[in-house]
């Protein structure tokens, strides 16, 4: 059925959106920090308001949101011409990107679990687009028992939160919170709330291991993929930039978040790399990077995790949509990337470890987040050796643009990641450390840049392709993404087969 | 005993002969072409072919019947039509009524009782789970076997073959570590392959197929096929690798397509012994006999696609005659042979060409006059372009390239910036896909698809205001052009054999004595300008093997521009008028704009007539949309434009949807004649063909390749799900060469469901191509006679030859054996 109509004034009202954020953007530069009361009652004794919070965080990301939205709709309008059921992703489309931008707007832990409910169930919609797919439906499902899982863990840690500080106002909460973390009883109540919401973070965002659920949503139209890749997945990483001022006083959450962070994007890495097709790689490529997104938060480089949402979301959304182009681009000459030799990577990956144990006594330990964020950087960045796959290239012409590209590119990065800290300014903590390598952050930095330092060690193994039997087995096991996709499958294929 | 004969080993090895090597060849999406999916059945009838291929391969070959009573109803079948398929359908099965009204009311009771036969996999209680996590796994294989872009990470199994069969080899040295089939409830399954340690593909075959029960021959003929049909899309890959070797290609690795059907037997074998431990012992033995007895059942099978086929028929045969009609009718304005002239414009034989041939005569009048010819021009050409990795092949997939020629720089471009700047890209590509440098590549540059987003998003909005009419990138001809061109033997392709090639390719486009030219002749190759779309050389030319043709009208109007080549020419007694300069240009098939290229090599004198022919193809093009907007169906992106250019675009044309027919005779008989852009035109006049030499190469060359673009859309619209490429929306591309649909399965083949249905009808109607041929009926009978390949087409049904008579124009249909009868 074509309702060509309709499906224009959705398109129409994404972009107001837009429109919208753009407008909340403006005021939050111009008049700072701002709620906007739409209702306000009370249920079962509990005070419910629906308010939307108008801030450096929330204004960004809804711009993030609309805009995607805008774009993707828009994308869409021509990309399901003909399909049957185009209607019903622009429904939901509309339905998700609001329940999203609702999500970031929040300004109390009820209306943003109840919108992260919302966008849950969009996004299943959106899933079962092909409901005559077994594999579509089978996705659904194992995104369904993930995401109830990350459900229950908010639940706990809202109603804990209730108990505890008897409010669900950001504010309040993280005004009282700053007044008790001192008291030492209150410290494991804290950090159990926090782990409860970094557990519903790590569902929601596909960290190691509840991430198998995303390779598998393949079996939906494009746009899909890239709206949930781009939008929908940052959830558990706002989720911790808001409530970092409640996270600062949880250590243990901080410290699985960093560890599971640092995980899941070497895995991801890892098991990308040995993908055949280009929507696999790219869910993988998402799962590692929103494995650096959490490896952020658990540094407390908040700021750092902000920018990446946002510079990733757009490059995923881009890559997704544009994968057509990748057959014109494949005929192209250029450079074969090959791994650097192994003791050139010894020599980085000491660097790296020097590099962190400097930043954790740097100004006692003041920016050992950015030192220990800039160290796994700085492996990627001696990572690839490259060697012309065929032909001669001008080599001075070449290495100058590089050079250059890089230089630019570092400096941009820099003074863009300054000033979103400029930008963000009171919304996140700014943790003291104690400073030395012997403390909680100190080993934790060290930990999580060690497992990078393995993943890249043994990204080069895999990239070796040598016909070793540890190596090949090593292949085999991330080739098969650690077979979470095919005993996932089996078990749910025991509870209720689908046909 | 029979069982003995039966079950030895060369009969065996004959079966697995037979089923693998059935499979056609398919060409990677960065060049492909369209191929006859049932090539290499065609040494028996059409409906026999289909008809066996049905319980293979699990899908219908011919339209379900309320398709063809539809047709019936609102007369694109009709009556006589529909008598005379009769008629000649019992000729074989006189079973069939003779009347009309009571086939068509046989025709409206309930559908066939279709017969599948079944892999182990999808025999088995759970068979979707097993049969649909098998394809996977025996397609993730494949994947990585063959990935050479995608995976930075390679297969690491490769290099254990001894060569000859190195990806059953890697396979089974694999498995000694790959749990997946456990994981996924298999158990048993890697202990079973154990015994086929050591054993090559065929001797591994014979040992499973006599493990698992199969005893007769007929059975294992069946199973084998089911097996290699349920992974057809990476089966046709492998004879892709096959296909090319034969041509002398040198292929990336060794791929022989037993070793899939090895693989994927392997599989149904592990999940043999999974089975028995699971105590499905009957239902084994069920699965076991209903393939032994198997041989008893062809006869009652043997009619299952009767009335379809017959529908078929008469759906070809009412085709048929409305255009036979046609070519009888003299033209309107009978060409003057006295005037000659000011313009020829050589197309390519394309169907796409048709209408735009049709509006530029309509637009010039008798000053223009329009040639088909196929669209390499004659120069079987690998074209080497500076920044890219290797070769383009730019000729019929059938021949061997006899040239060889690299792009250079002309005077406005610089070859160092060219390449350097695909290597500094390429750079950071290579951060981007590096494992940990992707991190940093996000943090640095993600950012910047923002602007990528939005200017993508823009110039879909942009587009539907602004018109194009510049030259599209592709088709550069300021900085870029085709350099010398050599033999494969590395010899200068000098103006001695240019002379000799340009005579012969003159001669084949009728242009063989100085009257015959006129002052420009424009060379038009086409190639359609597409954005992120996986499929766009599938919009290219196919006589240039999945390119555009620019590069060949280039070329080869510098030879018949160059001096040399003309005095030689003349020596050997073909004068070109001196007045007479040769134009390249290219269609572009989206936006049906003609672009002169070369424009500046246009000697003075005659750049007022450039002007003059450059209005009425802008005038021919303007004409040419309008009535391509609709022509095949209205749901089409009406801003014409913005369809090239926009990257959400699925549908950006038809391509060659609607072809049926491909006429093989002087323009007089078609000209004027509103063909629909369905048919394939060749100019040919028997009289100038001595021999029948050009008959002969356009039976055995441009025939072929129309029956392979033929019988691709016939597949991918009558059996989409086995045949076709599937749904664009769910594209998942796979070593950047093909495409699987979502997660994973096999890898899909011919044409993506947007090329072939507006999302509520199919654009294409599966006709099978009705070849008209204006010669002399022995000389068609003689080259039939004498070309097997040929023969197999026609004799077979592939496609219909129909002959028009130059003395009468009286048309008749060749039926098998040589006999004609009325069409």
């Amino acid at each position: 059925m074509r309702r060509h109509f309709s499906i224009r004034a959705v398109h129409v009202v994404l972009w107001a959106l837009f429109f919208i954020s753009a407008g909340f953007f403006a005021w939050n530069l111009l008049y700072g920090t701002t709620t906007l009361p739409i209702v306000r009652g009370t249920i079962a004794g509990l005070d419910v308001s629906l308010a939307l919070r108008i801030d450096a965080l929330s204004s960004l990301l809804f711009v993030m949101v609309s805009l995607l939205g805008g774009a993707i709709g828009r994308y869409a309008i021509r990309y399901l011409d003909g399909e049957a059921r185009q209607w019903y992703f622009f429904q939901y489309l509309l339905f998700t990107v609001c329940a999203v931008s609702l999500f970031v707007l929040s300004d109390n832990l009820l209306m943003l679990f109840a919108m992260w409910l919302a966008t849950s169930y969009g996004l299943h919609k959106l899933l079962n687009y092909y409901e005559d797919r077994p594999q579509a439906i089978l996705a659904a499902r194992k995104k369904i028992i993930i995401s109830r899982v990350g459900d229950l863990a908010l639940i706990g840690a809202i109603v804990l939160v209730y108990r505890m500080f008897g409010t669900f106002e950001f504010s309040e909460i993280f005004a009282a919170a700053d007044q008790i973390a001192g008291d030492s009883e209150n410290t494991g109540m804290l950090a159990l709330i926090g782990l409860l919401f970094a557990a519903g973070a790590m569902s929601k965002s596909a960290q190691f291991p509840l991430h198998f659920w995303l390779p598998e949503t393949m079996e939906t139209p494009t746009p899909v993929s890239a709206l949930m890749h781009a939008g929908i997945i940052n959830a558990g990483g706002f989720l911790m930039i808001r409530l970092s001022p409640l996270m600062e006083h949880a250590y243990a959450a901080q410290l699985l978040l960093a560890l599971v962070g640092a995980t899941t994007a070497v895995f991801g890495a890892l098991v990308m790399i040995t993908q055949n097709d280009i929507k696999k790689k790219l869910a993988y490529s998402t799962i590692s990077q929103m494995g650096m997104m959490m490896f952020a938060c658990g540094l407390t480089a908040y700021t750092v995790a902000l920018f990446h949402i946002f510079a990733h979301s757009f490059y995923k959304a881009h890559a997704f949509l544009a994968t057509g182009g990748l057959v014109a681009e494949s005929k192209k000459t250029g450079f074969k990337l090959t791994p650097a030799p192994y003791f050139v990577l010894g020599l980085i990956a000491l660097g790296g470890l020097a590099l962190v144990i400097f930043g954790l006594h740097y100004q006692q330990g003041a920016h050992f987040a950015i030192f220990t964020y800039g160290a796994v950087l700085l492996l990627g960045l001696f990572q690839n050796a490259n060697r012309s796959a065929g032909g001669r290239y001008p080599v001075i012409r070449v290495s100058t643009a590089v050079l250059a590209g890089l230089g630019i590119a570092i400096a941009v990065y820099a003074l863009l990641e300054y000033s979103i800290g400029l930008y963000l300014n009171e919304l996140v903590p700014i943790t003291q450390t104690s400073g030395h390598w012997n403390s909680p952050q100190g080993w934790v930095s060290i930990a999580s840049y060690l497992i990078f330092a393995v993943g890249l060690v043994l990204s080069s193994v895999l990239m070796r392709s040598s016909a070793n039997g540890w190596a090949r087995r090593l292949y085999v096991y991330f080739w098969n993404g650690g077979y979470f996709s095919q005993r996932s499958t089996r078990i749910l294929e025991n509870v209720a087969a689908v046909r | 005993m029979q069982t003995l004969t039966e079950n030895n080993s060369a009969t065996i090895q004959a079966e697995i002969e037979d089923s693998a090597r059935k499979i056609a060849p398919a060409w990677p999406l960065q060049s492909t072409v369209a191929v006859n999916p049932f090539w290499f059945l065609r040494d028996r009838p059409f409906y026999d072919a289909l008809n066996q291929l049905t319980p293979v391969i699990h899908a219908d070959l011919f339209m379900p019947l309320e398709y063809y009573l539809d047709r019936f109803q609102n007369g694109a079948i009709s009556e006589p039509a529909l008598v005379a398929a009769l008629e000649a359908a019992r000729e074989r099965w006189p079973e069939l009524p003779a009347s009309v009204a009571e086939f068509v009311v046989l025709s409206r009771s309930s559908d066939n009782i279709q017969r599948r036969h079944p892999t182990l996999a999808e025999h088995l209680k759970d068979g979707p789970y097993w049969q649909r996590n098998v394809t996977n796994e025996v397609g993730r294989y494949a994947a990585a076997y063959f990935d050479e872009q995608q995976a930075l990470a390679k297969f690491p199994f490769s290099a254990s073959g001894s060569g000859a069969h190195a990806f059953w080899e890697g396979w089974l040295a694999a498995q000694k570590y790959d749990r997946a089939m456990h994981a996924l409830g298999a158990v048993g399954f890697s202990e079973a392959l154990a015994e086929l340690n050591g054993l090559g593909a065929a001797a591994a075959i014979e040992v499973m197929l006599g493990r698992m029960g199969l005893r007769t021959s007929a059975g294992r003929r069946v199973y084998l096929q089911r097996l290699m049909a349920s992974v057809i899309g990476w089966a046709s890959q492998f004879q892709y690798q096959a296909w090319q070797k034969n041509l002398g290609y040198t292929t990336q690795r060794p791929a022989d397509t037993i070793e899939l059907l090895a693989v994927r037997l392997a599989y149904d074998f592990g999940l043999f012994a999974h089975a028995r431990q699971n105590d499905s012992a009957i239902s084994l033995a069920f699965w076991q006999t209903a393939y032994n007895e198997i041989a008893g059942d062809s006869t009652w099978t043997a009619a299952a696609h009767l009335r379809q086929y017959v529908w078929q028929c008469a759906f070809e045969f009412s085709y048929q005659k409305r255009i036979a009609a046609g070519l009888q009718t003299p033209a309107p304005t009978e060409p003057t042979a006295t005037s000659k002239p000011r313009w020829q414009f050589a197309f390519c034989i394309d169907v796409r060409s048709e209408m735009i041939r049709r509006r530029v005569e309509e637009a010039a009048g008798p000053d223009a006059q329009t040639i088909g010819f196929a669209g390499f021009f004659g120069l079987p050409l690998d074209y080497q372009r500076m920044d890219e990795r290797g070769p383009g092949h730019r000729l019929p997939v059938l021949l061997v390239p006899a040239l060889h020629a690299r792009e250079c720089a002309t005077r406005t471009a610089n070859e160092k910036q060219v390449v350097g700047d695909a290597f500094i890209l390429s750079f950071f590509r290579n951060l981007r896909k590096g494992p940990l440098s992707s991190f940093l590549f996000v943090e640095l540059f993600g950012i910047l698809s923002i602007e990528n987003m939005i200017r993508n998003t823009w110039q879909s909005i942009l587009r539907t205001l602004r018109r194009g009419h510049q030259l599209p990138a592709r088709f550069d001809d300021r900085h870029r052009g085709p350099g010398p061109a050599f033999t494969p033997g590395g010899e200068r392709f000098d103006a001695a054999a240019q002379a000799e090639r340009a005579r012969q390719i003159l001669k084949q486009m009728g242009l063989s004595e100085t009257k015959d030219f006129a002052g420009l002749v424009f060379l038009v190759g086409h190639g359609s300008v597409t954005t992120n779309n996986a499929f766009a050389s599938a919009l290219d030319c196919g006589a240039c093997g999945g390119h555009a043709g620019d590069i060949n009208v280039r070329l080869l109007a510098a030879m018949l521009n160059d001096p040399d080549v003309r005095a030689r020419l003349a020596r050997n007694g073909l004068t070109i008028p001196e007045t007479t300069h040769f134009v390249p240009a290219v269609h572009e098939t989206v936006t049906d704009d003609v672009f002169v290229l070369d424009a500046d090599r246009v000697p003075s004198a005659l750049r007022e007539e450039l002007r003059a022919a450059k209005r009425v193809l802008k005038n021919a093009s303007a004409q040419t949309r309008l009535e391509r907007q609709f022509v095949r169906s209205p749901v089409v992106d009406r801003h014409t434009f913005r369809r090239s250019r926009n990257w959400s675009e699925l549908r950006p044309e038809w391509g060659l949807a609607g072809n049926a027919c491909f006429i093989v005779a002087p323009r007089e008989r078609s000209a004027g004649l509103n063909l629909g852009s369905r048919a394939f035109l060749h100019d040919y006049d028997w009289k100038k063909d001595d021999n029948f030499q050009i008959l002969e190469a356009i039976m055995t060359a441009p025939m072929v390749v129309t029956n392979w673009i033929n019988m691709q859309y016939y597949a991918s619209t009558a059996a989409p799900g086995v045949f076709g490429a599937g749904n664009k929306v769910l594209h998942n591309l796979v070593n950047e060469t093909g495409v699987v649909e979502g997660n994973g399965g096999d890898l899909r083949v011919g044409l993506p469901m947007q090329s072939v249905h507006d999302g509520e009808r199919f654009t294409h109607e599966p006709l099978r191509l009705s070849v008209f041929i204006e010669a002399p009926r022995d000389a068609i009978e003689g080259i039939i006679a004498k070309h097997a390949t040929v023969r197999e087409l026609v004799d077979h049904g592939w496609l219909h030859l129909i002959h028009v008579n130059p003395d009468d124009l009286s048309v008749t249909r060749r039926t098998a054996g040589g006999k004609y009868g009325p069409v």
